[in-house]
């Protein structure tokens, strides 16, 4: 407190009007940060109804004064920093944050639902003595529900400037554009009150929102209801499951039959195209290489689509707040925090922003068993492979009376399984190598808010771009070296047949390790790529089984079928469950905790069940069957 | 304005307060009910994550309902739903009955 008094009387450029470079956008938690962002920027990112979702700063120039930059921070409750991502905001708000622009002005958002749970945070941002403009958010509930705030008399209160605005409907915002363009209008903020203790900031809070006879909105009788029927004691729970396997049956079904309409305009497209290349190496290694190696991938957007899809309708409508109350018990159980539901379950997309989001988790312990067993979850890039090992081997028979086809069935198992095994794990770290002490599970619940679409289509194109700068980068690149690999050496002008050739060679000296667990050689060179990522393996066998002869005029999983055995494709299903093979997360891992130690044993340890687990299913499927 | 100036907090022993009389803690009000925060008790480990939330002395908090399994329970705080570990509300000490934080009658 003492410090930001010292910096609000020496640096006199914050009390000099002067032209606004960067400004930072500074509320709680879920106040609509990061909706106002977009609109102000035109720029997109993720948003969800969700505590917690913006966990790096980002920056965006504003739609309207392009030489202004908005930077976007994660959300902050008080002025000491609970976890790693309210370290974050505060250390770029002092301007400590390397590589982050020192912000010159803020805006200070507040959820105008309600404002005096959250206005004590003004008292600390005032000590930063940088001009700040307050914004109410959500006018438009806060007039539907009778609430009222009387902006004038928060202003004199505050002695700052203060805008009743609606982030999603986009009223009010020509109090930022005042703000701004005036220079700021008030150079500086009137002296803060110095308030020692979280008590007396809050009854200075109270004070205020009494005098600025606040009324909070009447609470949403529909969250209410919502509520009696989500958090049920009988219902919720069942409500929980059939969501779950409703997305995952979906995800395979719909999105296989997605995947097979792209996969059929594909195969249309070469029949067309074909005969354009008339040199057979260069036609060779464009349809067998290329496009077979990307092509393979490409069917698989489809269901990462939809799954992105329905975890982003759970985030933004609020329901994944109540599932992670709901499995609160079962993550208190196994020792972890129950805040880590949310990167746990940013798993099933993608480990990579999944362990960033860890940062919200207060309390290292806690941290670093997440972190170690985040990339268990089953991500979306696992997704491609199984679809395609299922599709190929696994009849499509009902079971369970017709309820569940057999392929669903073994999809969710293999879930459950990448599941079980984060359980072991954070147990076994629990009463090994970290440190039994606990975090309190304090967790908001947000209202109940129907999505948007825009921001899911934003979500959706953003996730479509990653998947294909994959396929069109290292995808593309292993499937070309594949390629040549495999139809080398030339032997007196011919080239070599697959099994003679170099990758043969390879994948043969590779088989002593792989007998055991029910693979040939060619599944072994594909697991041997799996590891830059998951699914560049499907490009791999793509490209392989596009090369063999006899087999590359059927389909993958056609191919596969002939070559592989049942109790061979479950082993290898359940070692890509369990083992880690991801450059990316690997090094964000790395990045997150600071040393090699961590993600070197996740490696090693997920590795070594992996293939242990993947033995032990072939031995039994062969033994059984 | 509301006051809240030092009010000096009694150890607690045992669950009783230096006085001896039974502490009243937020995990054992019933669902449905309403009380003020009196403070958080001193041994609770990361109480400043529970003051930023809003469990701060004369807060009004009321038992919206419960988890599925009893735990969680889920509070009403300043206009925002918040749920709480049952283990982390036993911090949470509440204002006896006729004892109210600043005078006010509830």
């Amino acid at each position: 407190m003492e410090t930001g008094q010292a910096a609000l009387l020496g640096d006199a450029r914050a009390l000099k009007p002067h032209a606004v470079k960067t400004v930072a956008l500074v509320g709680p938690p879920n106040c609509g940060k990061s909706t106002l962002f977009n609109r102000l920027t035109g720029l997109r990112q993720k948003i969800a109804n969700y505590p917690g979702v913006t966990v790096e700063c980002r920056t965006g120039n504003l739609a309207k004064a392009k030489s202004v930059s908005l930077l976007d921070l994660p959300g902050v409750r008080c002025e000491s920093a609970n976890s790693e991502d309210e370290e974050v905001a505060w250390s770029a708000l002092r301007g400590k944050l390397p590589g982050v622009p020192t912000p010159d002005a803020i805006l200070l958002i507040f959820d105008g639902t309600n404002l005096s749970a959250h206005l004590p945070l003004a008292s600390a941002v005032l000590t930063l003595g940088l001009r700040t403009l307050v914004l109410v958010n959500m006018a438009d509930t806060l007039r539907d529900r009778s609430g009222f705030v009387d902006i004038h008399a928060l202003q004199d209160l505050l002695g700052l400037p203060v805008g009743l605005i609606s982030a999603t409907e986009g009223t009010g915002l020509n109090a930022i554009d005042k703000f701004l363009g005036a220079g700021g209008g008030r150079s500086a903020p009137a002296l803060p009150p110095i308030l020692q203790s979280a008590g007396h900031r809050r009854s200075w809070a109270r004070g205020i929102a009494e005098r600025a006879k606040y009324r909070a909105p009447r609470e949403s009788l529909w969250s209410k209801r919502l509520d009696s029927i989500f958090l049920h004691g009988v219902f919720g729970p069942l409500i929980l499951l059939v969501v779950t396997v409703c997305v995952f049956q979906c995800v395979f079904v719909v999105g296989e039959f997605l995947g097979n309409g792209i996969e059929a305009g594909l195969d249309s497209v070469e029949r067309l195209a074909r005969p354009w290349i008339a040199n057979p190496i260069l036609q060779s290694i464009v349809w067998e290489g290329l496009w077979k190696g990307t092509g393979s991938v490409v069917v698989f957007l489809p269901p990462i689509l939809l799954l992105f899809l329905f975890m982003g309708v759970m985030e933004d409508s609020g329901y994944l707040a109540r599932a992670a109350v709901i499995s609160d018990r079962v993550m208190a159980t196994i020792g972890l925090n129950g805040k880590s539901f949310i990167p746990l379950l940013a798993g099933y997309g993608c480990a990579v922003p999944a362990i960033m989001a860890a940062r919200v988790i207060g309390g290292t312990r806690d941290r670093l068993a997440t972190i170690f067993v985040i990339p268990f979850m089953t991500c979306s890039a696992r997704l491609p492979v199984y679809t395609l090992f299922i599709a190929a081997l696994i009849p499509a028979q009902p079971v369970l009376g017709g309820l569940i086809g057999l392929r669903a069935c073994v999809l969710l198992s293999l879930y459950a399984l990448g599941f079980l095994a984060a359980v072991a794990t954070a147990k076994l770290l629990n009463s090994t190598i970290l440190d039994r002490s606990t975090v309190p599970f304090v967790l908001e619940l947000p209202e109940y808010r129907l999505p948007s679409i825009k921001s899911l289509a934003m979500l959706l194109l953003e996730r479509a771009r990653i998947f294909l700068t994959q396929v069109g980068t290292v995808v593309l690149a292993v499937s070309v070296a594949i390629w040549v690999l495999t139809h080398l050496p030339i032997h007196a002008g011919h080239m070599a047949g697959l099994d003679a050739s170099y990758l043969a060679h390879a994948g043969h000296w590779s088989e002593p390790v792989l007998r055991p667990l029910g693979f040939n050689w060619k599944i072994g060179v594909g697991l041997l790529t799996s590891f830059v990522a998951r699914e560049v393996m499907v490009g791999t066998l793509g490209t392989i089984y596009g090369s063999a002869a006899g087999s590359h005029s059927m389909g993958l999983a056609a191919a596969l079928q002939r070559d592989m055995t049942l109790s061979g494709a479950m082993a290898l299903m359940v070692f890509f469950a369990l083992a880690m093979q991801c450059t990316s997360t690997f090094a964000t891992v790395k990045r997150e905790t600071n040393c090699w130690k961590w993600p070197t044993l996740q490696f090693l340890y997920m590795g070594g069940l992996a293939y242990a687990a993947a033995w032990a299913t072939n031995l039994c499927l062969t033994y059984f069957s | 304005m509301v006051s809240t100036t030092a009010k000096a907090v009694p150890l607690e022993r045992d669950g009783k307060d230096q006085s001896g009389q039974l502490l009243r803690r937020l995990s054992d009000l019933p669902v449905g009910e309403s009380a003020e925060v009196r403070n958080i008790a001193k041994q609770t480990p990361h109480a400043e994550q529970l003051e930023s939330y809003g469990f701060v002395p004369g807060a009004q908090v009321i038992v919206e309902r419960t988890a599925p399994h009893g735990d969680p329970r889920i509070y009403r705080l300043d206009g925002q739903l918040i749920a709480v570990r049952q283990k982390d509300a036993q911090g949470i000490l509440l204002v006896r009955e006729k004892e109210s934080w600043n005078g006010k009658p509830r």
